[in-house]
């Protein structure tokens, strides 16, 4: 069942909910005995630092996962219920932008939330300027995106669209950048702050850049035509391990999954309908092709999933001239049958 | 329409690439460093001591 | 090709088994996650500016005084010298809160009053937050005694100043909340001073006028600052004004037209 929860989702948040624990509690009740300071730092101000840096760096490390996981596949078990560790981040965003409203902005003659957006309106300058307001809009986005994580939402909303509104989250991480410049790397604060947020800086947009070119790298060596048009070369049938698959990228930009399973080979869009995860990186399993992200599976004939599930991807013809497997680039509709192709091993594959 | 997001994916990150560290830049550059030389300077001496040598001269 | 790199173990999130290479790797990696949040901590958390020694000053006790209330440039107290204190001072005022002590002041203005309260005291800068039943009224004679006056020493000119430094909150400054300077505090310090807490001048430049380092800011008439004036609050301002010395407060009358970010 590829919802709900299960053993490595509760080890998963066992894990993220130690690091938080571990952060939280080194930084206002350990650290503060370390500080080089006449006066301790007021409380509830070491929390609002604690749980603000904490939630910077979790959405650093969020963030780090996807392209790491294109890079290697051995992060991909961080993806798998990454929607998690974003929703523990909001909660440590929220912690922190409530601590700021009931110290900063409350005690007055104003509403509280008045005095946030009332307090200070120099819009106009790089000193001084409101930084609060990259901090709500970066914390409304983190509420947008853990209110609407659930599976739930992603078939309500569809996933495309679902997809468009959680690739805010790179706003909101750009947005909190600019709250943590505006706000404290521009006064007198030590060096080591900046550093960290231009360690996560480069650490972020670098991973994404990279992972990006090898993207892009794939997208260019498009399959070459076959003798007879449409059909392309997708491969060799030796290029592929019995239970795996390739992936073939098409001039139109779009990428099909080429599997082997036993003697057969059926090919399927390499998109999941689930969350767009790339089913030619995934395996057979039980006889399904089975998403390398969240374990979303198909059958390699039709492209259907088993019941109970609905979700369906699109198929392709293929054909085989020699041990060369061609494809034909016109998709069937999600869920038509294709008769698998036949395979002949000319040598042992592995298993 | 994987193709879409992987493009806009790319398109976000480059402008991000170039924004976030231009902004750090931007940061270190204008944040404020104390003089640190004497800063305070006296631009007029008080009424009282102004007019005492003033008055001392004349006589 | 995706079949022929090296396997890691295919993992499947809902089955409970995860293969051995790959659990090594995100046990390994699980620990140096937690690892590195607990040393991030370590490193963020005492890596701390030093926010001073101002601190509200409870283990003093509540204090009495009497003196004369003034209303400009901020609510302030000529403390008539007695016993305990010889000579002469003034004090800024505050009430719990950001609240201005106008509302409860406002009759007494320029009267002798007693007041009580606690001090926030931050280098030798403090200030008194009126607090409690009766804590300002007007001052009363003691028995057979004739009814309290006093007439505090005029201002004395200390000359004109140009001073860099920054504008804070006079009571966050002084201890209502450490640090209570800096950008990420700058909103809050904008509502204090909105909110009638006297704006000071802390120099950065140590003892820059006449030993001192805080200066309570006035506009160049002697009232308060204008709000426009927020905008210079909580960065390096250059400043130029006339600096008069009130007992051991000195106040400084900036030039509003001459204020320029350092």
């Amino acid at each position: 069942m590829p919802v709900g929860w299960n053993r490595n989702k509760i080890i998963y948040d066992v894990v993220l909910l130690a690091a938080v624990v571990a952060y939280i509690l080194l930084f206002i009740k350990i650290a503060p005995s370390f500080q080089d300071v006449t006066r301790p730092t007021t409380g509830i101000i070491l929390r609002i630092q604690a749980f603000g840096t904490c939630a910077f760096l979790m959405l650093s490390f969020i963030l780090c996962i996807g392209p790491l996981a294109r890079l290697d596949r051995r992060f991909l078990p961080l993806l798998y219920n990454r929607r998690h560790f974003g929703v523990i981040t909001c909660a440590v965003a929220f912690t922190h932008a409530s601590q700021v409203v009931s110290i900063y902005f409350s005690f007055s003659p104003l509403d509280k939330y008045v005095a946030v957006l009332a307090s200070n309106t120099s819009y106009d300058r790089f000193l001084g300027f409101p930084f609060e307001t990259f901090g709500i809009f970066a914390l409304f986005l983190l509420l947008v995106l853990a209110a609407t994580s659930h599976d739930f939402w992603l078939r309500f909303l569809t996933p495309p669209i679902w997809k468009a509104i959680h690739i805010s989250i790179y706003v909101a991480y750009a947005a909190i950048v600019c709250h943590i410049v505006l706000g404290s790397l521009l006064s007198k604060q030590s060096p080591l702050l900046a550093v960290i947020v231009g360690l996560s800086v480069v650490a972020v947009t670098g991973l994404h850049l990279v992972a990006g070119r090898i993207e892009r790298q794939k997208d260019r060596s498009t399959a070459e035509d076959a003798d007879e048009t449409p059909w392309v070369m997708a491969g060799h049938v030796d290029d592929i391990a019995d239970g795996r698959g390739i992936v073939v990228a098409l001039e139109e930009g779009e990428r099909v999954a080429v599997f082997r399973y036993g003697d057969k080979l059926s090919a399927l869009a390499n998109v999941c309908a689930h969350q767009n995860g790339p089913l030619g990186e995934g395996r057979i399993v039980d006889g399904y092709v089975t998403c390398p992200w969240h374990g979303f599976q198909y059958r390699p004939g039709d492209g259907c999933s088993p019941p109970p599930f609905t979700e369906k991807a699109a198929t392709y013809r293929l054909r085989l001239d020699g041990q060369r497997i061609l494809l034909d680039p016109r998709p069937n509709e999600p869920g038509t049958y294709v008769e698998p192709v036949r395979v002949t091993p000319t040598r042992e594959t592995e298993a | 329409m994987q193709r879409r997001h992987r493009k806009t994916h790319a398109c976000i990150w480059k402008v991000l690439a170039i924004f976030l560290p231009a902004m750090l830049i931007a940061a270190l550059a204008i944040r404020q460093h104390g003089p640190t030389e004497r800063t305070a300077v006296q631009l007029e001496k008080p009424a009282a001591e102004a007019e005492a040598p003033a008055g001392g001269s004349e006589q | 090709m995706a079949g022929r790199a090296p396997d890691p173990g295919f993992f499947i999130g809902y089955l409970n088994s995860v293969p051995r290479s790959l659990a090594i790797f995100l046990v390994v990696g699980a620990a140096l996650f937690v690892g590195g949040m607990a040393g991030l901590a370590f490193a963020l958390g005492t890596n701390a500016n030093d926010p001073g020694d101002g601190a509200f000053a409870r283990k003093l006790g509540k204090q009495e005084m009497t003196g004369v209330l003034l209303e400009k440039p901020y609510p302030i107290l000529r403390v008539r010298p007695d016993a305990n204190n010889p000579e002469p001072r003034t004090v800024m005022l505050t009430v719990p809160g950001k609240r201005s002590v106008e509302r409860r002041g406002k009759k007494f203005f320029g009267q002798v009053v007693d007041v009580k309260g606690f001090m926030f005291q931050r280098g030798d800068i403090d200030m008194l937050q009126i607090q409690g039943k009766k804590s300002l009224q007007a001052a009363e004679a003691g028995e057979g005694e004739p009814p309290p006056a006093y007439t505090p020493a005029p201002a004395e000119s200390l000359g004109r100043w140009r001073l860099i430094g920054e504008i804070c909150d006079s009571k966050c400054h002084l201890g209502a909340m450490r640090p209570g300077d800096g950008l990420a505090h700058k909103a809050c310090a904008n509502l204090c001073i909105s909110s009638g807490a006297p704006p000071i001048f802390v120099t950065q430049e140590e003892g820059a006028v006449a030993g001192e380092t805080f200066l309570l800011l006035a506009d160049e008439e002697g009232g308060p600052l204008p709000d426009s004036f927020r905008d210079y609050v909580a960065i390096l301002v250059q400043l130029e004004g006339e600096v008069e010395r009130l007992d051991d407060l000195l106040v400084f009358k900036v030039d509003i037209d001459r204020a320029r970010v350092f």
